[in-house]
């Protein structure tokens, strides 16, 4: 049995260009889910509890916020009870954190993979990255009943949430290519990241709203900060609240997009010492 | 399409980091550290490192079918020349070009996911392959079949033995249909019917028209195997041909022989609480003072050692092999032939075997040395003991030039009117 698509590979000491690791992912999607599928069975397989922490961990920060926010310092949510309020940004702020989080661990991860065998590298974040999607399915499986309980239905405006996870979803593919890339070399970095993270929340309206911050500092988080944008976006379609300016939109999207070029730039140049340093 | 491989002036260096401290800066805060303390002194200087050219002007072309046997010692490049055919490692510059699916193997264990089960990790080297999902099914039942693990398919293979990983691991590479097939060293691992059905199926792959590249330590292996042998030292090619030209300059090359060792300290002689080995030699018999005995002369195997226990019933096995590994035949002196018969007191021991002349064939020869106690138990193992080499026997009548085979026995015919 012979088969016909005999590729014809080149090895060479120089990049492979944009245009040609493009083409390469592409051409290699069945690979691409198989490794979305080996990420997403492994995060369940290892603890009994798999599914329940995926709804926990942004519940539990919900809570957190919701005594100390809407109980102690009572920030005003305008109609809109407080757990609800920061658990729906919890949901779309924990696709990017998630994905950041497995994408910048996913080389060192699978170093057995990289020193033995060839593949597009990038299809590890990648992989990682987009094996956060199941989550928030099953987030969503829990915001959208509670939202209806709590007054909220749905509601046509709803089909804006899908725009919403296109950011975020970018965001992790590029800078969690950027930190996996460096994760090679300075394997300390790993600890620092998820600090980043932990900073990066608290400058996105996730749980306060826009509102009371200053106007100065206002159009800073909204221009300046690409998740500002996505997390107001997916409050609108899930309680209705006001939908975000549109240029915020767009400057969000155009500063994800410079960031996944950027974390893959980096990504594709250090690429061919991976081996080497492992 | 005339080639399935073409190398063109390949090279690959390494760089080895040389910093003040003699450690290996791979923390970010201290690489950030060192370069600060760097510019408070007022000099921002680069990071030394020393260069290691692993391979270089490295050029060779394999045609569609061909089976090349990549050999050299330890670190002469053939194992980064592989991984760089595998595209693990990006060479340093030149260029190589290939023609077809590349399917490698590289040491025990491939891509395997430790946590994924034996199936799943099927299905993943598939895709890492490049096969779709349907592709795959038509093989899996192969694949499964050769590598004898069925039992254990939905286990994941963290909790496999060395041995079936290594089968499954060589199962996928060799059934998964790469035009290509790249294979270092697998064969060190798994037992020997196991090596033979891998070597078996390399073959076919071969026949099939797809190409193997096989680096191994083991010249049988490569002579079965290989069309044309690849001889890799310090990183450049020392010679290209047949496997069994190579296979002669490789193991000429190396005219060390090591005829006698001894341990005079017990404390770090070789051995354990109730043996120690003191001193192996070999020597031509009754003192004729040559160190490298005829094909006709005998030669006397030697073993000192101290036995450190009343009535320990130790047994030597000396294990006689080719220059290539191969065994030619063992002898065992053990006092309790007779099992459970006469055992040593404490003390100082030597024992001897005597290989008679007309026995073995000119060349080169090895001895391991195995030392169990009664006939079950070996305990201690110890391979390329000695190197010794028989020169041919110029001054025999009828000696006519070299005679291949493993021993050249002088056996007496009769040729008689039917």
């Amino acid at each position: 049995m012979t088969i016909d698509r005999k590729p014809q590979i080149r090895i060479r000491a120089k990049d492979p260009g944009f245009l040609e690791t493009v083409l390469e992912l592409l051409l290699s999607l069945e690979l691409l889910s198989v490794l979305i599928q080996r990420q997403i069975k492994m995060r369940y397989a290892q603890t009994a509890f798999g599914t329940f922490w995926i709804v926990i961990q942004p519940l539990l920060s919900a809570v957190l916020y919701t005594l100390v926010f809407g109980l102690f310092v009572r920030v005003p949510t305008a109609g809109v009870p407080y757990v609800l309020f920061s658990y729906s940004g919890m949901v779309i702020w924990t696709v990017f954190a998630q994905g950041f989080d497995r994408a910048g661990i996913s080389l060192v991860q699978d170093e057995r993979l990289i020193t033995k065998t060839y593949f597009p590298r990038l299809h590890l974040p990648l992989s990682a990255a987009l094996s956060v999607a199941p989550d928030l399915g099953i987030s969503l499986l829990l915001l959208l009943p509670v939202a209806w309980l709590l007054g909220f239905p749905p509601h046509p405006r709803l089909l804006w949430a899908f725009p919403s996870f296109i950011v975020p979803f970018l965001l992790a593919i590029g800078s969690g290519s950027l930190v996996a890339s460096l994760n090679i070399r300075w394997r300390d970095l790993r600890q620092a990241a998820p600090f980043l993270v932990q900073i990066f929340v608290w400058a996105t309206p996730v749980a306060y709203p826009l509102e009371v911050v200053p106007v100065g500092w206002r159009n800073v988080l909204l221009y300046g900060n690409p998740m500002t944008a996505p997390v107001l976006l997916f409050r609108y379609a899930v309680l209705g609240t006001p939908f975000p300016p549109i240029s915020a939109i767009w400057i969000s999207f155009g500063l994800s997009v410079a960031l996944l070029l950027f974390g893959t730039t980096v990504f594709r140049s250090v690429e061919k010492t991976f081996a080497d340093y492992i | 399409m005339g080639f399935a491989i073409s190398v063109q002036d390949l090279a690959k260096r390494y760089l080895i980091r040389r910093s003040p401290n003699g450690k290996y800066g791979t923390d970010l805060a201290d690489d950030l550290a060192a370069r600060l303390s760097e510019l408070v002194r007022g000099r921002w200087r680069k990071a030394e490192y020393d260069d290691f050219w692993a391979l270089r002007g490295v050029e060779f072309t394999v045609a569609p079918g061909e089976v090349l046997g990549l050999v050299g010692r330890n670190g002469a490049g053939k194992s980064t020349l592989l991984k760089i055919l595998a595209r693990v490692v990006r060479p340093t510059s030149g260029e190589a070009l290939m023609h077809g699916r590349v399917g490698s193997l590289l040491e025990v264990g491939t891509g395997f996911h430790q946590d994924l089960t034996g199936r799943e990790n099927v299905y993943l080297a598939g895709a890492i392959l490049g096969l779709t999902r349907r592709e795959i099914q038509t093989r899996f039942e192969e694949i499964v079949e050769f590598s004898g693990v069925t039992k254990f398919l939905d286990t994941p293979v963290k909790r496999y033995s060395s041995g079936m990983y290594a089968r499954l691991a060589f199962a996928v590479a060799a059934h998964l249909e790469a035009d290509i097939l790249l294979v270092d060293e697998v064969l060190a691992v798994g037992d020997a019917a196991f090596q033979r059905k891998c070597l078996g199926k390399m073959g076919d792959v071969a026949k099939q028209g797809r190409t193997v590249v096989f680096v191994s330590h083991s010249m049988p292996a490569v002579q079965s195997l290989c069309t044309r042998c690849l001889w890799l030292q310090d990183g450049v090619i020392r010679m290209d041909g047949t496997a069994r030209e190579v296979a002669d300059a490789y193991f000429g090359s190396n005219s060390e022989t090591c005829t006698q060792m001894s341990w005079p300290d017990p404390a770090s002689a070789p051995g354990d609480r109730e043996f120690k080995l003191g001193s192996v030699s070999v020597r031509t018999s009754e003192g004729q003072g040559s160190n490298e005995p005829s094909t006709s002369e005998a030669i006397d195997l030697s073993f000192g050692f101290w036995n450190l226990k009343d009535g320990n019933p130790i047994a030597l096995h000396a294990v006689i092999l080719s220059d290539e590994g191969t065994p030619l035949f063992r002898v065992v002196a053990s006092p309790d032939v007779p099992a459970g018969g006469q055992a040593l007191a404490k003390g100082a021991w030597t024992a001897r075997v005597r290989i008679p002349g007309h026995f073995l064939n000119c060349g080169f020869h090895r001895v391991q040395l195995q030392v169990s106690r009664g006939r079950q138990e070996v305990f201690l193992t110890l391979d390329n003991l000695l190197r010794f080499q028989m020169r041919e026997d110029r001054d025999d009548p009828v000696w006519s030039g070299y005679w291949p085979g493993a021993i050249l026995p002088s056996l007496e015919w009769s040729v008689v009117p039917a």
